[in-house]
């Protein structure tokens, strides 16, 4: 296989020029038409080995810190193998020329009801999930397509603990409309209406503590139970033991929905001594407190989100949390007309908390002076995600542009970014996959006629898995 | 491998425990200290004192006087020039401050009417039958006291439910004798059946915590005749009675201190005399007044919510304006201040909490910049729990007003949060 450099400042190396007669050779042999910005990329996305795909962009935006203009991305097997001004890449690739484009990581939506009905439900529903009630067939992903979007992570609906939110790619593989990347990205956790919503975490939290406790009880009784069997054999050591019952009772637990209390499972194998110790089988744990009790263990499969109304809903919140340090989660603040986090913001920030909230001017309540909550917030050690005022299709579009405004008025442009790309893709526990333009990371990108946070800027085409999905114009 | 596993299974025992206790004590927190400095010290249930220092501790008092040593770490406030008093009490109802049902889960603890009570120098308010501080910026230490009252109804209206009253009264009171009977002679003949009490539910629990004086009565009556009814009901069956929007209180006076009643009253509340009746009625700024030098205890309320339209100064911002009516009424300076504050506490048996500036109660205080039953007067500070609720310099709302030869002297404060760093 042949080394080839790509460089910029063409002609400054002889191999270069080696590259580039390649390049045109291919373009030559009528390959042109899959090399050239259009799309046609059936024969490279999915494949772990397939051809490499190079991107050469006017601008390539990392969002983990740097820009590269121009720049140069290569792709392998659907991940980024390659990023920088010049990258060496080994042919054959396929190059895709971009120089008159900027190219950003896809952006990620971190919470949405796209295209989903609404249902009503309260209460700890944990283990439900979103993926339960979308159907990826039934949605029409263009509109977040357009608005840049190539990960969205939808919540389940209701008030109280609804359950997980579930993360998604926007776009197919093998014709499927949507790909389903995470089932429990995070736990959403309804914080807006203390009044219910305060007892309700507080009693669901006690009660996945009393599960805890439940179950080292159990282990507790086990590990008795088996010490004892070990006596009993060390005195009868002459007689080998006969294991005539083998693990008699011990299932038994595991049936749900039994009550848990009367009979751990040491009780009943007590009886028979000789009987060897079964696996400890632990007691079965209320699927619904199931992540919260992961959440005090520290070892969560999703983590929570809690959503606030106010300043005060955090600091309830933190009275419920209290007793439960190992409890961490991100925020997401509703910005309605009279909500003011002001006094929540050094709390969030000495954390290094991840926000969801509208990229958005605000006012302090009942004047007419402006705060920037994003800035504030981000000033102050938080870690942004930029969300939608909602659902719609104008909103999804505005994401980028009002974040922008933002950026105009004061807000560090990388914070900006990030809280459109890296931020919301760690919020979905996809952090190490998804979000900035690194070597290893899947190569979900956007391409755009110019700087992403120029409001005029358009999104032009879409790439998913080193696979272009969509492109503008085409609908 | 015994001994190992023995002392893993104690390390965890003691890790364990530890968690424990961390999970039901607050973890240790540095004490917190809050001393104000040089206010004209009005301690209501005492002297008042020029220039002194109050010194509090997690939200008590701890020390008050001339010659206190101030830890250091405290926060301090330099309130010379100006009165401290204690936080102010409604007694009546109110809306609109705390949450409602439990307000240490639903109470907004930014919220403007919070705000706006805190900047009228309350630090308690009744609501939903409990008393609650405003608590601005903690959502701890909410709740005072649940359950304050037991609301009757004794109206001339409704004479079928007065009835049934009556008789509850009298059913309870005859099982309590029967009771007593049983307890006398359980010793002497065990043969004694102790009355049936399956039967004492709903109205007739309520009635009997009023007759074993486990709760107070709370009675809305205006007019004179229900002032009487209620206090002659109190008087027969000995409970304890607050009588709420006692308008015509001064019609029955002497009245309602031999049954022991107090009075909730709003001073500048104007009802008509009724000319048709013979005897005295309306209201009179003299309510106050009259039911003082009676000798019934008195709480001075106001209507129970914040108005930010219509005419100013009726609202809940402006409780000492309600209890400089009743001193244009007669009623002495004191008094007036008590019926606000102490008095108020006691109404609602609270005050070995709450109403005046003792060691040992809590650290809520109004600090004023001047007398607070004068108009012109505004609340500078308002202390709950040993914190700064409110500080007017701080906060949007009232930062702005200044005192004429004051104004100018300093820039208006920047309320932007620029102090979370320049990283921008």
């Amino acid at each position: 296989m042949e080394r080839s450099v790509a460089s910029s400042n063409e002609g400054s190396v002889p191999v270069c020029r080696l590259g580039w007669t390649l390049a045109r050779l291919f373009i030559l042999l009528g390959l042109g038409s899959q090399l050239v910005p259009v799309t046609g990329s059936r024969a490279i996305g999915g494949e772990p080995d397939g051809p490499r795909v190079v991107i050469r962009a006017r601008a390539v935006i990392t969002a983990s810190g740097e820009t590269h203009a121009p720049g140069m991305i290569v792709i392998e097997g659907g991940k980024i193998t390659g990023i920088g001004k010049t990258v060496e890449f080994a042919s054959p690739a396929r190059i895709i020329e971009a120089g008159d484009q900027t190219v950003m990581p896809g952006l990620v939506l971190a919470r949405s009801r796209y295209g989903l009905p609404g249902y009503s439900r309260g209460g700890l529903q944990a283990a439900r999930k979103a993926s339960d009630e979308v159907f990826p067939s039934e949605i029409d992903f263009t509109d977040l397509l357009e608005a840049g979007f190539t990960t969205v992570g939808f919540i389940p609906a209701g008030s109280g603990i609804p359950g997980h939110a579930s993360a998604y790619h926007t776009a197919p593989a093998g014709g499927e409309p949507a790909r389903l990347l995470r089932e429990k990205a995070y736990v959403r956790v309804c914080m807006d209406n203390t009044a219910a919503d305060k007892g309700g975490l507080r009693d669901s939290l006690s009660r996945a503590k009393a599960e805890i406790e439940k179950v080292k009880k159990a282990r507790e009784e086990w590990e008795k139970k088996k010490k004892e069997a070990e006596e009993k054999a060390k005195a009868e050591k002459p007689k080998p033991p006969e294991k005539e019952e083998p693990k008699k009772e011990e299932p038994k637990t595991e049936s749900p929905g039994q009550p848990t209390e009367e009979t751990p499972p040491a009780k009943e194998a007590a009886p028979a001594p000789k009987e060897k110790p079964a696996e400890f089988v632990p007691p079965q744990i209320d699927p619904h407190l199931r992540p919260l009790v992961d959440w005090i263990e520290g070892k969560p499969d999703a983590l929570p989100v809690f959503e606030l109304g106010s300043a005060s809903d955090f600091l309830h919140l933190d009275s419920v949390l209290e007793p439960y340090p190992t409890v961490k989660g991100s925020y997401y603040l509703a910005l309605g007309s009279g909500s003011d986090y002001r006094p929540a913001y050094a709390a969030l920030g000495e954390r290094k908390a991840l926000v969801m909230l509208e990229p958005a001017l605000a006012r302090i309540p009942y004047t007419a002076s402006r705060i920037d909550p994003a800035a504030d917030l981000a000033r102050a050690g938080c870690q942004l995600v930029f969300v939608p005022r909602g659902d719609s299709p104008a909103e999804l579009q505005r994401v980028r542009t009002r974040a922008a405004e933002l950026v105009r008025s004061g807000l560090r442009r990388e914070t900006a970014i990030r809280a459109l790309t890296s931020n919301p893709a760690k919020v979905l526990g996809l952090g190490d996959r998804l979000g900035a333009i690194e070597k290893g990371k899947d190569a979900d990108l956007i391409f755009l006629d110019g700087d992403p946070l120029e409001p005029e800027s358009r999104v032009l085409r879409v790439m998913v898995g080193g696979e272009m999905v969509w492109e503008a114009g085409e609908k | 491998m015994n001994t190992s596993n023995v002392l893993s299974m104690a390390m965890l025992l003691v890790l364990a425990s530890s968690l424990a206790a961390s999970a039901e004590e607050a973890p240790k927190k540095p004490a917190r200290h809050l001393a104000i400095r040089g206010a004209t010290v009005h301690t209501v249930t005492g002297p008042v004192l020029a220039g002194a220092t109050v010194l509090c501790r997690d939200g008590k008092i701890t020390a008050i006087g001339s010659d206190i040593q101030i830890p250091e770490g405290a926060e301090v406030i330099d309130a010379a020039g100006h009165h401290l008093y204690p936080g102010l009490v409604v007694a009546g109802g109110t809306q609109g401050l705390v949450g409602g049902g439990n307000p240490e889960d639903s109470t907004d603890v930014y919220s403007l009417g919070m705000t706006l009570g805190l900047a009228g120098g309350l630090t308690t308010v009744v609501s939903d039958n409990q008393a609650a501080k405003l608590t601005q910026g903690a959502v701890g230490d909410i709740v005072l006291k649940r359950n304050l009252f037991e609301r009757i109804s004794y109206t001339s209206r409704n004479p079928g439910g007065r009835r049934a009253l009556r008789e509850a009264f009298e059913r309870v009171r005859e099982h309590l004798r029967a009771t007593a009977e049983y307890e006398r002679r359980k010793a002497a003949d065990p043969e004694a059946k102790k009355p049936d009490d399956k039967w004492i539910q709903g109205e007739y629990e309520r009635v009997l915590r009023l007759l074993e004086g486990r709760a107070v009565a709370l009675v809305s009556a205006g007019e004179g005749h229900e002032i009487l009814e209620a206090c002659a009901l109190a008087k027969l069956y000995g409970f304890k009675l607050v009588i709420e929007d006692a308008r015509e209180g001064w019609t029955a006076a002497s009245e309602m201190a031999r049954s022991g009643a107090s009075a909730i009253i709003m001073p500048r509340e104007r009802v008509d005399p009724d000319e048709r009746t013979g005897r005295p009625t309306g209201a009179t700024t003299q309510n106050a007044r009259i039911l003082h030098e009676h000798g019934v205890p008195l709480a001075i309320a106001t209507a129970g919510y914040i108005s930010l339209g219509g005419m100013a100064g009726r609202d809940l911002q402006h409780l000492p304006m309600e209890a400089a009516y009743a001193v244009r009424g007669g009623l002495s300076d004191e008094a007036a201040l008590a019926a606000i504050t102490i008095d108020a506490a006691r109404i609602l048996g609270v005050d070995d909490r709450i109403g005046s500036v003792e060691v040992g109660k809590d650290a809520d205080f109004a600090i004023a910049d001047g007398d607070i039953l004068h108009y012109m007067t505004h609340v500078r500070w308002t202390v709950v729990n040993g914190r700064v609720a409110y500080d007017r310099m701080k906060d949007t709302l009232f930062d702005h007003i200044r005192p004429p030869a004051d104004a100018g002297s300093h820039p208006a404060v920047d309320h932007w949060p620029r102090s979370l760093g320049d990283d921008r």
